[in-house]
């Protein structure tokens, strides 16, 4: 079964062979390049503002117009994606590595353990993501790293279910037995029998996660709970852009195309992996 | 699992790409459906208001500090005196109000032909109840209470006849009771209901309370009984038959509403959008200025940095009031150059730009102070800490976006402007707290005399609860006090010209642009206009075709 890092070249060619994944990773690199380089990128300082190009359409030279206190929208943008891809990995990052300690501990152990994980899972998913998100962002105040911490909590409980699952099937297996039988500690199993063999659907998930986490801080600064002004984040972005919606329309619909296409871009990118990984598991 | 994970990203995206759709689609013909209910509306003589502020806190008006909630109140609750449009005295409940030789004794005459919504009578015992209420701190009184003063108690002298005691003279008592926060509440209904009143809203105006959906909307009907209205109205019950106030929050969904024809009259009309509805043949903006203590940044003086009063000033050095003019009002909201807006009583020019907008001089102060370093941000440093200021604000366009221009004004001298956008109940609350952590917060007040809400913001007395500066001195405590007592033009006019001084003086706060009653209303709206508080009135209005 371990042959995950032999075939990496493998999976990385039945990825691109899948032409929307393989486009999805090139928007997604460049966007990234940008995101790192977005003080040469950006032709303007996305927080200077300036009174005498108070909202100004977009035209050749603001590709993506001006904002109300004349601040350059292609700029934002760009800042913007340091913003959300940040977000993005680091909420997802959280939902992972508490999704998987919490579902190997609950998957392996059974028992109690499982039974106190699993029911503290399911009180979280009786809520609403986005809902519980507001709720821990209300408790720790209103700020871009409490979204991330929100976002990622909010997340969890799916992290923890798929591990559990994964890991309880693994648990059950015959090389498990037999590694058991040769005496190995029960963190040697979880850690170099059961981890690897698991890993597949949690990669999916977690760059799925990307993508909702980007929506969900979006969404959390859209209702003025994320990023607080100046910030130029995606959401709140969009947010501000309400107030001149019909005299600008350009305010609101590039920061949302820009949170629309990286959010469709990674999720046809999770869907690639998930075909590249693991051919047999065909869930649609 | 995996499946659902894969889907909630794309309901979300669809969510947003309706949403978006909703709100761009032209608006221009309305939906037959909201024609139908404009029609209705106008056939039953049926007027509903939009207001912006769903935060405002109870319609108690003994209780309240919001003005939009004594928008929806004024109309239930009527005031022992009211003021013409040049802030005379004029009878309301009162026919009649003389004072002592000291001032420290009023005698109030009532009418004797009044009667409440629930049936009760207007006594004098009932206003006395209504004074008595405003005082109980079981009322927890914003507004009502401070207006009343040094009052220690009225004596029924019988039905129609009150006197009314306070510890020290008190020339402007007939002002206070003008105010729509004096309104006379059912001493009957207020027994029967006690905490519950707030459900059971009972007084004597041209219009009853029906119902409230919280932070949504509240219904009134005409009071068909009313004959007692103040002589600056007409004669007779209200024109309308009832009246909805509708809460709604978005600047655009309230512009929508009014021009589909599904609500008549919008307040606030965002400065960006007062061409549109001016220019549209079925629509104009009637405005009216609120004069009285400008909307402005003011500072608390006991949290550093901003207890420094280098840092104040170096803060006002910083702003450009032009630039924000420019940017977000366009000449529809007055600048502010002082603590005062121009056109209150007893405003005095000459403290106006003792600030002035000079960043070179902002950045001496600044560096005077310590702060010398500057970081990769571009914010100055005094031994390792950012210079930072936490501002607090409650939402809206003309709240946050000046607050925004500010915050790029302040960069360029290298101070950080945190803009913290909260619930105005919650800015009050955390600004007014004697261990507040917040710098700095917006608010302005209004009315014609400046005495009182000059005695409420700067008083050592309403320290932790209205006093935001948290500054207050003996000598400002006193000609305050001074200011409330004499009923002399001259002197006051001199108090208060003093009183500008100290308070512009010592920076306790940067005005920034006087506020403006601004509605959206439709041609089909008759006899709308406003009070010289910039309240809107609405029982001279009537709904023509």
């Amino acid at each position: 079964m371990n042959t995950e890092r032999g075939s990496f070249r493998q999976i990385l060619g039945t990825l691109l062979r899948n032409r929307a994944a393989a486009a999805s990773s090139v928007f997604l690199a460049v966007l990234i390049v940008c995101a790192v380089l977005a003080p040469v990128v950006a032709p303007y300082d996305p927080l200077a503002i300036d009174a005498d190009k108070v909202l100004q359409p977009p035209g050749p030279e603001h590709w993506f117009g001006t904002d109300d206190t004349g601040r350059d929208v292609l700029s934002r943008v760009v800042w913007g994606a340091r913003i959300s891809l940040r977000v993005g990995l680091i909420s997802s990052g959280i939902s992972t590595i508490a999704g998987l300690i919490l579902g190997l501990l609950s998957g392996f152990y059974g028992g109690v353990v499982s039974f106190v994980i699993l029911r503290a899972m399911d009180l979280l998913l009786a809520f609403p993501g986005v809902l519980l998100a507001i709720v821990i962002v209300a408790i720790l105040g209103a700020s871009l790293e409490n979204v991330m911490i929100a976002v990622g909590i909010s997340a969890i409980p799916a992290f923890t279910r798929i591990v559990h699952g994964s890991a309880l099937a693994q648990n059950q297996l015959d090389f498990v037995d037999a590694a058991r039988l040769i005496g190995s500690s029960n963190g040697r199993i979880v850690l170099r029998h059961i981890l690897p063999n698991i890993l597949a659907p949690v990669i999916v998930l977690s760059t799925l996660q990307v993508a909702s986490a980007i929506f969900g801080a979006a969404s959390l600064s859209f209702i003025g709970l994320g990023a607080q002004p100046p910030t130029p984040e995606w959401g709140a972005m969009v947010s501000r852009g309400r107030y001149n919606l019909r005299e600008a329309m350009w305010l609101s619909t590039f920061p949302g195309l820009a949170i629309a296409l990286v959010v469709v871009a990674i999720n046809i990118l999770g869907d690639g992996l998930r075909d590249a990984l693991d051919p047999r598991m065909q869930v649609r | 699992m995996l499946k659902n994970r894969l889907r909630t990203p794309w309901i979300w995206l669809v969510a947003i790409v309706v949403l978006v759709a909703g709100c761009v689609a032209p608006t221009g013909d309305a939906p037959a459906m909201e024609e139908d209910a404009a029609m209705e509306s106008m056939g039953s003589g049926s007027l509903t208001i939009g207001i912006r502020n769903v935060d405002y806190d109870t319609f108690d008006p003994h209780a309240s500090a919001f003005t939009q909630a004594a928008y929806v109140f004024r109309n239930i609750f009527d005031r022992l005196i009211y003021l013409d449009d040049n802030a005379n005295y004029v009878a309301g409940l009162a026919t009649a109000w003389e004072a002592s030789d000291d001032a420290t004794e009023w005698t109030l005459t009532l009418r004797d032909d009044v009667t409440f919504h629930d049936g009760s009578a207007l006594t004098a015992g009932v206003v006395k109840f209504n004074f008595d209420r405003m005082k109980d701190p079981a009322t927890e009184s914003k507004q009502a209470g401070p207006l009343l003063g040094s009052y220690t108690g009225s004596e029924v002298i019988d039905d129609t006849t009150l006197k009314v005691t306070f510890e020290t003279p008190y020339a402007l008592f007939p002002f206070a009771l003008s105010s729509p926060f004096m309104g006379i509440v059912s001493q009957q209904a207020v027994e029967e209901h006690g905490d519950n009143f707030t459900d059971a809203l009972t007084g004597s105006g041209p219009f009853k309370f029906v119902s409230e959906i919280p932070g949504n909307e509240v219904v009134l009907e005409r009071n068909d009984d009313y004959n007692w209205g103040p002589s600056i109205f007409h004669e007779g019950p209200a024109h309308l038959e009832s009246v909805v106030f509708r809460f709604i929050l978005e600047e655009e969904a309230r512009l929508s509403a009014l021009e589909t024809g599904e609500i008549l009259i919008i307040d606030e009309v965002p400065p960006a959008a007062v061409d549109r509805v001016q220019g549209n043949p079925d629509t104009s903006v009637l405005g009216a200025p609120k004069v009285g203590l400008a909307r402005g940044i003011h500072f608390n003086t006991t949290y550093p940095p901003t207890d420094d009063i280098r840092m104040r000033q170096a803060f006002m050095h910083a702003i450009d009031r032009e630039e924000i003019d420019q940017i977000v009002f366009k000449g529809v909201y007055p600048v502010a150059y002082q603590l005062l807006t121009r056109g209150v009583k007893f405003y005095d020019a000459s403290f106006e730009n003792m600030f002035p907008y000079d960043p070179e001089r902002s950045v001496e102060l600044l560096e005077e102070m310590g702060y010398t370093e500057i970081n990769d941000d571009g914010y100055r440093m005094k031994d390792g800490e950012v210079l930072s200021l936490f501002h607090a604000t409650f939402p809206g366009y003309v709240a946050e976006l000046p607050a925004e221009v500010i915050q790029a004004q302040l960069k360029r001298v290298g101070i950080e402007f945190l803009v913290n956008v909260m619930t105005g109940t919650a800015m009050m609350d955390g600004m007014a707290s004697m261990d507040s952590t917040f710098n700095t917060a917006l608010i302005g007040t209004y009315s014609p005399d400046p005495g009182l809400f000059l005695d409420r913001m700067y008083h050592s007395s309403t320290l932790g609860t209205r006093n935001w500066s948290k500054w207050a001195n003996d000598e400002l405590d006193a000609l305050l006090r001074r200011g409330l007592e004499t009923g002399d033009e001259a002197e006051r006019a001199e108090i208060y010209a003093e009183v500008q001084r100290i308070i512009n003086e010592n920076a306790l706060g940067a005005g920034i642009y006087a506020n403006v009653s601004i509605f959206g209303v439709s041609s089909k709206v008759d006899g709308f206009r406003f009070d010289p508080y910039a309240h809107p009135e609405i029982f001279d209005v009537s709904i023509t075709e």
